[in-house]
């Protein structure tokens, strides 16, 4: 029987075992090297981890002390709502009711259905408002009201406003109404036009 | 000096825990020729084998506070060395493991005298990456078939036929050796 000394593997188990081989080059400057840059990067590492957990905590806790204060933040986000409902109130006006101006009536007719127009267009935004701004003090709605009914402001930025326009187009029906009634026209020597006259947005 | 002189382990070892540099370094002198000729048997290029080491001291050196003294440091210590290793030939190397082959082949071993003039180095590094890998854990590292399949990713069949071939062909080149030398005397 061969005994296992005899076998290449002993001998070759034997020989490594007992073999030790000097390194060529400065191994330890370069295991010394990164072991420092491991601690340094476990030193930033934790730099980062703290200033991570500051930046969150201080976040999470400016979000909360910000939801908690709602008398402060919620008005704000009404006015912001009314003085966009008042820009579409002051367009819209100017819009629906050029012709009028244009027409020449007295300022007071058209002062009229215009605070009328605005009192109707507010009144389902005010409502909608005071669904809103159940929670809100009473002062702040005073405000906003008096701000919204003071028709004599928006009156004179509509009457500022519309003689600048020009009527650039002829209205059909005043067309029609010229052709048809041509003879009656011809007969007017003053130069008036008896179009002027008829409110054709009356109807 | 404490270490210098007395030399005891367990000083050494909660030195080392403490990543005391003094301490490290002793550690690095006591086993750096050993640990390179266990690292040269798994990379045959030494450049390659001490890369290997300096990231083996370091993981030692890193992980040391995980060495709960179950084992030997020495041993364990050596372990990392040797995955080290592992990893670097996995990492480097395409390693292609043959099939499985006949149990009956394992047992029907020739095994002739051998005279104990030869290089080991040279033997092992005339062996592919997959026949050294499996041979070195089963006979220098004392690894089971479990244990070799376990690490390396492979079956127990597949590791008994790596080490199974490893020393067909380790006798193969031994006899080759053997012979150039007889030419070589006459």
């Amino acid at each position: 029987m061969k005994k296992s000394k005899d076998t290449i593997e002993f001998e070759i188990k034997k020989q490594i075992e007992e073999r030790e081989i000097a390194p060529s080059r400065d191994l330890w400057s370069e295991i010394e090297l990164q072991n420092s840059n491991n601690q340094r990067s476990k030193s930033k590492m934790n730099w980062f981890l703290i200033a991570a957990c500051l930046i969150l905590t201080f976040s999470l806790g400016s979000v909360l002390f910000f939801l908690n204060q709602p008398s402060e933040t919620q008005p704000e986000l009404v006015k912001k709502t009314e003085k966009n409902t008042k820009d579409e109130i002051i367009k819209d006006p100017v819009q629906n009711n050029a012709p009028l101006a244009v027409e020449n009536n007295d300022k007071k007719e058209v002062k009229k259905p215009l605070s009328q127009d605005k009192q109707e267009v507010i009144s389902p935004v005010a409502t909608g408002q005071t669904q809103l701004i159940s929670k809100e003090p009473l002062p702040l709605k005073k405000m906003d009201i008096v701000q919204i009914s003071n028709p004599k402001l928006m009156a004179k930025a509509d009457s500022i406003k519309t003689p600048v326009k020009k009527k650039k187009y002829v209205d059909p029906s005043t067309l029609l109404f010229s052709v048809e009634h041509k003879d009656v026209i011809e007969k007017t020597k003053d130069g008036s036009n008896v179009a002027t006259t008829i409110d054709l947005n009356a109807r | 000096m404490k270490l210098l002189f007395g030399n005891k382990k367990n000083d050494l070892l909660s030195l080392l825990k403490k990543q005391d540099p003094a301490a490290q370094k002793i550690f690095y002198e006591q086993n750096v020729k050993r640990f390179l000729s266990v690292s040269k048997s798994y990379v045959s290029d030494l450049y390659q084998a001490e890369d290997c080491l300096i990231k083996a001291f370091c993981k030692i050196f890193k992980h040391i506070e995980s060495f709960r003294g179950e084992s030997n440091l020495d041993s364990w210590a050596r372990r990392i060395v040797v995955n080290e290793c592992l990893n670097f030939i996995k990492s480097h190397k395409t390693v292609f493991y043959l099939d499985e082959i006949n149990q009956s082949f394992h047992e029907d071993i020739h095994e002739p005298e051998i005279d104990c003039d030869f290089n080991a180095q040279e033997l092992l590094d005339q062996l592919p990456d997959a026949y050294r890998m499996v041979f070195n854990l089963y006979v220098l590292e004392g690894y089971s078939h479990q244990e070799i399949a376990d690490t390396l990713q492979i079956s127990i069949a597949v590791s008994k036929t790596q080490l199974f071939r490893a020393k067909e062909k380790l006798r193969k080149i031994y006899f080759q050796q053997q012979k150039k030398v007889k030419n070589e005397k006459v």
